[in-house]
């Protein structure tokens, strides 16, 4: 139905999709699974013909589609979701539904009410969708989807932020329309359990390339899946090995029944946990497991919904991002941020003025942490944009601690590093604790990483903590989970054997 | 959606337009008043094209003055230069904006973001320069006369019995193809692309050519409303298509309420009358325009049309909590 062959496509000099060939068939579902930055969306960009692929091509039926515009596409009977549901809040749920239709062909009422009782909207009909919990507003983009005509449908993260019940109705729907409407549909997904549950075929992508295809049992087993989702085999499993526990019973970070998200769009759920003065704590767990969103509520750049965030005892839920800065809690994003065009050097000065810093008290905190990154201090006068991913991560690191905070929280600093650099990083990470005397919350994808610098980690799925303890305990509980990721039957009965006739709610 | 069919409703409600236009000159006598109207309905067919493309599609833009003014200018010009006749003067005034939209649109309506309001920005300073520079054509600083009266009356006495009817079909024949569209599933596309263009491209409606109709049609309604307007006025002087009139079309809209069948009329016959107290060669003009402006901006953001609205919305809620019927759907 619809193929993309060797599609390949950079932004400046970054290549975000090189050579991507993947064949979605009528009535079967395609899982596309991959990291953060894989590439998955460029690629449904593609598809959809928002992006222009610099190389290869795309197919509808054997006709190439590449000289159309996405309305062309959509009218071919493209269709698509999106990660946070695009929908007209204040009309009804069914003006919403039927602008699908309205604009391609005329309205078929019967498939109309087909579909809002197969999707359970039936109640809500008349509701604006502004009202909608996030669950429902979902159902309503996908309901948007297949009054049209589509015959390729393509989720972008249908399930992302949703409850169990709620990820159970759709995904039911999902099967059921695809095998009776004959669709072909195309699933991006972080939840690797929905994904290899509802797939016949899954591809898995891993820094714009192709890594797996085939029969969705098949990848479920393939060790490469494994290597881009678990960060391979870690570096080394003897936990935290000679270095000293440095930290002292003072709670430096105290997070109680914490629920934040974005929007309507509820991630984190009542999340707690504790980071002690001079401790190193890691947050692991997969992509889509809400650890970002964590970071990013603590930090003041997601919505709190409720639940306590206590810094040195201290209420801090409320804050703002600046105003959480001064209060000493500073964050290491992901992918860096540097200014690529100012040096080393003026990366931090940047930082020293935007925490409120003098120029002496800039040029001291500078020299102190050029004490503590002596590979920085080799690199002040080199262009941040020049430096390795290493050098930069370093940089961004020292850059945070300008504002001498008491806890700094990491986002995936391993993620794009080579072994040596990590190597590097480890001890320096170590060392900071008490030459800092700070507390550091470390978010990793990368178990072996995160369980060599942490004595304790927490868990994440599904913007819950599943599991406290050691580095053995987080890994027999994450290969629990990776389990259960690999055996769909563990968590959604068979997919193959739903029917229409199953989603018609009583 | 109401009870009654969109076909039934925009029929009466043109139907009522043109008899009251009919027998308004026979009843009020007060020639200020006539004048007033007309020159009212006139903005007002200028202020529903532009709410086509202000409030249906969410395009912001400010050249609708200078649209007006080249469909003045080019009517005026064909009447008096070139002798032609009304009919060939409207279709040259509609024409040329037309052609205009073609050249500022098929450019920037491509792209997203401020090009396209700073085209039409551009644009209705370059109308003005251009009445103000180019004498030969546009009588240049001192203006365009001699456009010979339409319906029998002169330069100092219009013939209201023949003006009135002809602002009021006229009125009645835009807000009826505008309500029409805005009814159909155009309309749908382009309250789509305000909200979300992406979402739109999706759907399948073509952004761009949608956008280039709302254009189009916006212009062809400011080029009818600048032909009406020569006629009327029989002079043509280039400050009465400046900025400033373009922000007075888009208060209009705003003001009526955009997006809505009546605002624009609401608007244009508000603003005019309001401007037509204060002598806009007063000192405070400018300031008090501002205030008006700003007023709107933050009190009124969906306009008197938004608040007539609200105020039947409230009335019916309170009726329904009375009774026990459910709630019902949105009216339009």
């Amino acid at each position: 139905m619809l193929e993309a062959t060797g599609v390949s496509k950079s932004f400046g000099a970054l290549r975000v999709l090189s050579e991507v060939s993947l064949k979605v068939s009528a009535g079967t579902i395609h899982g596309l699974i991959g990291p953060n930055g894989a590439g998955k969306t460029t690629l449904v960009n593609v598809l959809t013909g928002h992006v222009q692929a610099d190389g290869g091509g795309v197919q509808l039926v054997g006709a190439s589609i590449d000289k159309l515009a996405p309305h062309r596409r959509a009218q071919l009977g493209i269709s698509r979701t999106f990660q946070a549901a695009r929908l007209l809040e204040d009309l009804t749920v069914e003006a919403n539904v039927r602008l699908g239709q309205q604009l391609l062909a005329k309205i078929d009422d019967g498939r109309l009410h087909e579909v809002v009782r197969l999707l359970d909207l039936e109640a809500d009909f008349h509701r604006p969708v502004g009202t909608l919990p996030a669950g429902q507003r979902r159902l309503v983009e996908l309901a948007r989807s297949l009054v049209g005509r589509s015959t390729v449908l393509l989720l972008d993260e249908p399930f992302a932020g949703l409850t169990s019940a709620e990820i159970w109705k759709i995904a039911r729907a999902i099967t059921a329309l695809a095998r009776d409407l004959n669709l072909a549909v195309l699933l991006i997904e972080h939840n690797l359990n929905e994904v290899f549950a509802l797939s016949d075929e899954v591809t898995v992508l891993d820094r714009g390339m192709v890594v797996a295809t085939g029969p969705a049992a098949a990848i479920a087993e393939s060790s490469d899946v494994r290597r881009v989702f678990f960060g391979g085999d870690p570096i080394s499993l003897s936990p935290a090995d000679g270095k000293a526990d440095t930290s002292s019973d003072e709670t430096a970070l105290l997070v109680q029944g914490l629920n934040a998200g974005y929007g309507r769009l509820q991630i984190i759920r009542d999340v707690s946990f504790r980071l002690k003065r001079r401790e190193i704590v890691g947050l692991v767990g997969v992509n889509g497991a809400g650890k970002s969103t964590l970071l990013r509520a603590l930090s003041g750049h997601a919505r709190v919904m409720g639940g306590v965030v206590e810094l040195r005892g201290v209420p801090v839920q409320a804050r703002s991002g600046p105003e959480l800065v001064r209060l000493g809690l500073s964050m290491v994003p992901e992918g860096r941020h540097l200014f690529t065009s100012l040096t080393a050097e003026d990366n931090l000065r940047l930082a020293g003025l935007a925490a409120g810093l003098g120029e002496r008290d800039i040029r001291q905190r500078i020299d102190v942490l050029y004490g503590v990154f002596p590979q920085v201090a080799q690199l002040r006068a080199r262009l941040a944009g020049t430096l390795s991913g290493g050098q930069q991560q370093a940089v961004t690191i020292a850059r945070a601690l300008m504002c001498k905070p008491s806890v700094l929280l990491l986002d995936e600093p391993s993620v794009g590093l080579s072994t040596l650099a990590l190597e590097a990083l480890a001890p320096q990470l170590v060392n900071l604790l008490e030459q800092e005397d700070i507390s550091i919350l470390l978010v990793e994808q990368n178990l072996g990483f995160a369980s060599r610098l942490c004595d304790r980690s927490y868990l994440m799925d599904s913007g819950r903590i599943i599991e406290e303890g050691q580095a053995n305990t987080i890994k027999l509980a994450w290969e629990a989970a990776n389990k259960r990721a690999s055996n769909p039957r563990a968590t959604f009965a068979p997919a193959a054997r739903w029917t229409l006739a199953d989603c018609v709610p009583n | 959606m109401s009870s009654r069919p969109l076909v039934l409703r925009i029929g009466t409600t043109a139907a009522a337009l043109v008899v009251a236009s009919f027998l308004l000159p026979h009843t009020v006598g007060n020639l200020v008043v006539l004048d007033f109207i007309c020159v009212a309905a006139i903005f007002a067919i200028a202020a529903i094209g532009y709410d086509l493309l202000v409030g249906s599609t969410g395009l912001f833009a400010l050249g609708q003055a200078g649209l007006m003014g080249l469909g003045a200018y080019a009517a005026g010009y064909t009447a008096v230069t070139l002798k032609g006749s009304p009919f060939e003067a409207a279709c040259m005034a509609v024409a040329l904006p037309l052609a205009a939209t073609i050249v500022i649109g098929a450019p920037s309506l491509r792209l997203r973001g401020v090009y396209f309001g700073v085209a039409t920005l551009v644009f209705s300073i370059l109308v003005t320069s251009i009445a103000t520079a180019w004498t030969p054509v546009t009588g240049g600083a001192t203006g365009l006369a001699g456009i010979p009266p339409l319906g029998g009356g002169n330069v100092l006495k219009v013939n209201h019995a023949f003006w009135l009817p002809l602002c009021g079909i006229s009125l009645a024949m835009f807000l009826a193809l505008a309500w029409a569209l805005n009814g159909s599933r155009v309309g749908d596309a382009w309250r789509t692309i305000a909200r979300d263009e992406v979402l739109a491209a999706n759907l399948g409606i073509d952004v761009f050519r949608y956008k280039m109709l709302a254009f189009l049609l916006s212009a062809a309604f400011a080029g009818y409303a600048g032909f009406l307007f020569a006629y009327y006025v029989q002079f043509l002087a280039p400050d009465a298509f400046a900025l400033r009139q373009s922000i007075s079309l888009l208060l209009m809209v705003f003001l009526g309420g955009a997006g809505t069948v009546w605002g624009p009329i609401i608007g244009a016959f508000v603003v005019h009358g309001l401007f037509s107290f204060i002598p806009s060669d007063n000192d405070w003009f400018e300031v008090f325009f501002a205030v008006v402006v700003l007023a709107v901006l933050a009190l009124l953001p969906r306009g008197v049309a938004g608040l007539v609205y609200r105020g039947a919305a409230l009335l019916r809620g309170r009726a329904g909590r009375r009774g026990p019927s459910a709630s019902k759907p949105e009216a339009d």
